[in-house]
């Protein structure tokens, strides 16, 4: 079978359900270890490394992130935070099957409630796809809040 | 009694699990035994190891061979190894076959639930069942095909009840497991202590009850080296053996005895339990040493017994001290201006709670104490050109800090003195030469001074001169720019900043010195990171060192357990992420002996001696630059120097170590913005910064695992505190009779002397521009 753009738009969809659906374990094995999942503090923020990112995690942190929305004694989640993911329709941006490499840029609006507390983020995800063993994994992503230099409260689960 | 083995065959059966065999030496019949029977094997320096018994033919009754199947823990420590070091031939001692896991004997079905090695119990239990011709389910669950031990000799004998789960394929799927069973089914589980907290919360839920789920952990042991089993008698007469890899609260739980634990690692202090007789072997950290000494008392989640038996009143709940009468009194009455009723929110040993919820409290700290002390506003790297300017707040004063054509910095009142209209509103910029204002173009230059007014003719004749509108933009009682660190204080009267930070500024110098050029540069705009709770509450958790191990178990604890269990290997460098997180879960000695330091006035440091920073690893390029720049002997010194958190009253905190600044800046009684800076250290690496960087977003950030704990403990306290129980927060810990906090003191780094002596700052501060003049004022 030969990857077409829709297996790429489906695919993005399929990682909001994941997310959604609160699959976390699952959503970790779409990626590639060395991948980045980024979320910049700064408008159009150039550089993770040496100013403050929201987020900047790799394979660890990831791990680690899953691991502590599963554990029991993750007193910011008794109860636990739900989120939903409404997506726009992917722009496949590069698409090389030559290469296995496939960019897309996806605006969404993403809200996550706790207790009687929801709030709304407008996001605009950009990610790196790559083919592995004929899969489609996560090579980088990037998430930019329309208001990403706005004051929030905690923000505890994956836009 | 005591059964010497001989060792007959060893099978492997997957990799790392090796099948035991074992006979009596002279070939004589063994003990019977009943399925879920395990012996305590003796393994020398690798201590005494129990190992459940595999009875694949339901040979109990009379059994001349004995098999375990043991899986090598190459991380453990040494019993596994131990056992995978017999050869067959070799003899060795175990106890008689002991059943802390005994099947139910009703008609009633059985669910078995195994996890990885932890089947080796079951296997017995199914063949017994299936012998019985009794209903039962057998889960089995493994990461992977490759890791499920006897999967092919399980299908052959238990294919109608068995069901093979694979972590990587399927996993099993508890929640259905337990719900679709049916009724009055007994639930047996062994396998890790995941799954079984796992199986006992979603069997709870389900209204199953407690008799009917059994359990039996396999746990890697926790023990030391050469913890030998001891015996424990409860309140009922009953006497359970305590086997050397298990603590007293598991072997009690297991049994269904309702003993009220926590932690599992000593340090909670719930688990506390009378000793009636014998004496305790004391491994927590929460009994003083004459508590200890006295040997009436013990943690029993994590102690142990250094006589055969300890007689322990299970059952009654442990002494607590009885919480001090409250003293309730309605302290601000009507009179909420009066020094003395501001006064009497403030003990040493408690405070109250209108210090943190009620507003006019938060109108008059507004009022007096952002007035009367030091506040920081931004650092001079923010406005590096002439007219670059930042706008900020001081309590609730909106300023703006502004580099004037005179190269100094200025701190005015964000506040046309025209119609009240904000000057600025973007939170940094460079407006040239002078402000305008948007509404009327009054412009002003940026030291403050009126420049000129369209039009101002139609003032003319108004004595227009002695309003106070001609005086421009006004200043703030007094600013101070300290190595970059700009304070002000709105005060036109009052302390000076020398004095009123005192020797406290050591651990500002500490952050300058470590820069090779002497300066620091702020690094990006900050976090900021919205808080429903009262500003004081974020104030004193940086002085807070009882709550790291316990607050952010979730992500340091386990952050720590994902290291190890990584296998990383010992010569490649520790991710830079491990060194910042991990050790927040140092233990409780460890933040007694950091220390404490307080200063006059509020300010304060936690980590004296040493800190969570101290072990953060160094390059030669950067101590080769620090070197040249101070000398050998000042390098060494600077870098000797970890302070942890340090406290500059009323709302920031800063670490030297990793150059952070966080500013928390007061926006209503139980709203707070927290504001998290990082600076680059001026002729420093740039790994330095890329730590510092990282820190931010891992500790201070609104995504932060860390930061998601603290401020859900912030936000629960400023519920709480509205309930109508006592009205005042404990702040004791540590306290002595007499404190005087104008003098400098360094105490054991658990005290909460820094919030004490915050509060009296507080009153200090609060009350000095209250009187004499507050009649006449009000």
């Amino acid at each position: 079978m030969t990857l077409t753009r829709d297996n790429i738009i489906d695919f993005i969809y399929d990682e909001a359900r994941m997310l959604d659906e609160g699959r976390f374990s699952e959503w970790l094995d779409l990626w590639i270890p060395e991948g980045h999942y980024w979320m910049p503090l700064d408008y159009k923020q150039k550089d993770p490394d040496l100013v403050t990112s929201l987020l900047y995690e790799d394979d660890f942190m990831r791990r680690l992130r899953v691991e502590r929305l599963n554990g029991e004694r993750t007193f910011s989640q008794k109860p636990k935070s739900r989120c939903h993911h409404v997506i726009q329709r992917p722009f496949v941006d590069e698409f090389d099957l030559d290469t296995g490499h496939f960019v897309t840029n996806t605006s969404m609006h993403y809200i996550e409630t706790r207790l009687d507390e929801q709030f709304l983020l407008a996001i605009t995800a950009t990610h790196e796809l790559k083919l592995v063993d004929g899969k489609l994994r996560i090579a980088n992503k990037r998430v930019e809040l329309l208001n990403s230099d706005a004051a929030f409260g905690n923000i505890q689960l994956l836009p | 009694m005591t059964l010497t083995l001989k060792l007959t065959a060893k099978d492997s059966v997957i990799d790392r699990i090796d099948l035991f065999t074992f006979e009596a030496i002279d070939g004589a019949s063994l003990p019977n035994y009943t399925a879920g029977a395990h012996l305590d094997f003796e393994l020398g320096a690798a201590g005494t190891r129990s190992y459940s018994l595999i009875d694949f033919e339901r040979r109990a009754g009379n059994a001349r061979q004995l098999q375990v199947a043991v899986q090598r823990e190459d991380k453990g420590d040494g019993g596994s190894k131990a056992m995978h070091a017999l050869e067959v031939g070799d003899t060795i001692e175990t106890t008689e076959p002991k059943n802390d896991f005994e099947l139910h004997s009703s008609e009633a079905p059985t669910i078995l639930i195994a996890g990885g090695i932890g089947v080796t119990p079951i296997i017995s239990f199914a063949a017994e069942l299936h012998a019985r011709g009794a209903r039962y389910q057998f889960h089995y669950a493994t990461r992977s095909r490759e890791n499920c031990a006897f999967a092919g000799a399980l299908t052959a004998r238990f294919a109608d009840a068995l069901t093979l789960w694979f972590d990587n394929e399927s996993q099993m799927d508890l929640q259905s497991i337990i719900a679709d069973a049916p009724s009055g089914a007994h639930f047996f589980c062994c396998g890790p202590k995941g799954m079984i907290e796992a199986v006992r919360e979603l069997a709870e839920a389900q209204g199953i009850a407690k008799d009917h789920i059994h359990f039996e952990l396999f746990a890697s042991p926790r023990g030391h080296e050469g913890d030998k089993p001891f015996e424990v008698e409860i309140a009922d007469g009953r006497v359970f053996t305590i086997p050397a890899d298990k603590t007293i609260v598991e072997v009690l739980e297991a049994k269904g005895i309702d003993a009220t634990f926590d932690c599992q690692r000593g340090d909670c202090g719930i688990c506390q339990t009378k000793v009636l007789g014998g004496i305790p072997d004391h491994r927590d950290v929460v009994l003083s040493k004459s508590e200890r000494d006295s040997g009436k008392v013990m943690q029993i989640c994590v102690s142990r017994a250094k006589s055969n038996r300890l007689k322990l009143d299970i059952g009654a709940p442990a002494s607590k001290a009885k919480t001090r009468a409250a003293e309730r009194r309605s302290t601000m009455g009507n009179n909420t201006t009066d020094a003395d009723a501001i006064r009497a929110l403030v003990q040493q040993h408690q405070v109250h709670r209108d210090t943190y919820i009620d507003k006019e409290i938060y109108e008059l700290e507004m009022k007096h104490l952002f007035s009367n002390t030091w506040v920081f506003v931004g650092h001079d790297s923010q406005t590096l050109t002439q007219g670059d300017y930042i706008t900020t707040q001081i309590g609730n004063q909106p300023v703006i800090m502004v580099r004037h054509t005179d190269d100094q910095i200025y701190v005015l009142y964000n506040r046309c003195p025209h119609k009240g209209t904000k000057i600025a509103i973007d939170r940094s910029g460079n407006t040239g030469k002078f402000f305008r204002c948007p509404y009327h173009a009054w412009s002003f230059k940026t030291d403050g001074c009126l420049l000129a007014i369209p039009l101002k003719k139609g003032y003319a004749e108004t004595d227009f001169e002695d309003s106070e509108a001609n005086n421009g933009l006004e200043s703030v009682g007094a600013v101070k720019n300290y190595r970059g660190f700009v304070f002000a204080r709105l005060a036109k009267e009052g302390m000076s900043f020398e004095d009123y930070f005192g020797d406290a500024m050591s651990s500002f110098d500490n952050m300058v010195d470590r820069a090779p050029a002497g300066r620091l540069e702020v690094a990006g705009p900050p976090l900021r990171y919205m808080h429903q709770c009262n500003w004081k509450m974020l104030v004193d958790n940086q002085t807070d060192t009882c709550h790291p191990m316990v607050a952010h178990e979730s992500s340091a604890g386990t952050a720590v357990r994902l290291f190890e269990e990584a296998n990383w290997p010992a010569d490649k460098p520790k991710p830079m992420a491990m060194e910042i997180i991990a050790p927040f879960m140092s233990p409780y000695e460890f933040f007694e002996e950091m220390g404490i330091r307080t200063w006059p006035n509020g300010h304060g440091h936690t980590g004296v001696h040493h800190s969570i920073h101290s072990d953060y690893s160094q390059d030669p390029e950067y101590w080769n630059a620090l070197v040249e720049a101070y000398g050998e002997e000042k390098a060494a010194k600077t870098l000797g120097e970890n302070r942890h958190n340090t406290v500059y009253w009323p709302n920031i905190m800063i670490k030297g170590p990793v150059q952070q600044l966080r500013n928390f800046i007061p926006l209503g009684p139980d709203k707070t913005l927290v504001e998290s800076y990082i600076y680059r250290l001026v002729g420093a690496p740039d790994y330095l910064l890329q730590r510092t960087a990282m820190y931010n977003r891992l500790i201070n950030a609104p995504t932060s695992m860390v930061g998601h704990d603290d401020l859900e403990m912030y936000e629960r306290a400023q519920e709480g505190l509205h309930a109508q129980s006592t009205e005042w927060i404990n702040i004791q810990r540590l306290h002595t009779e007499e404190e005087d906090y104008d003098e400098i003191a360094v105490e054991n780094g658990t005290t909460e002397r820094q919030m004490r002596n915050q509060m009296n700052a507080w009153v200090k501060f609060m009350t000095m521009s209250m009187e004499p003049e507050t009649e006449a004022a009000e």
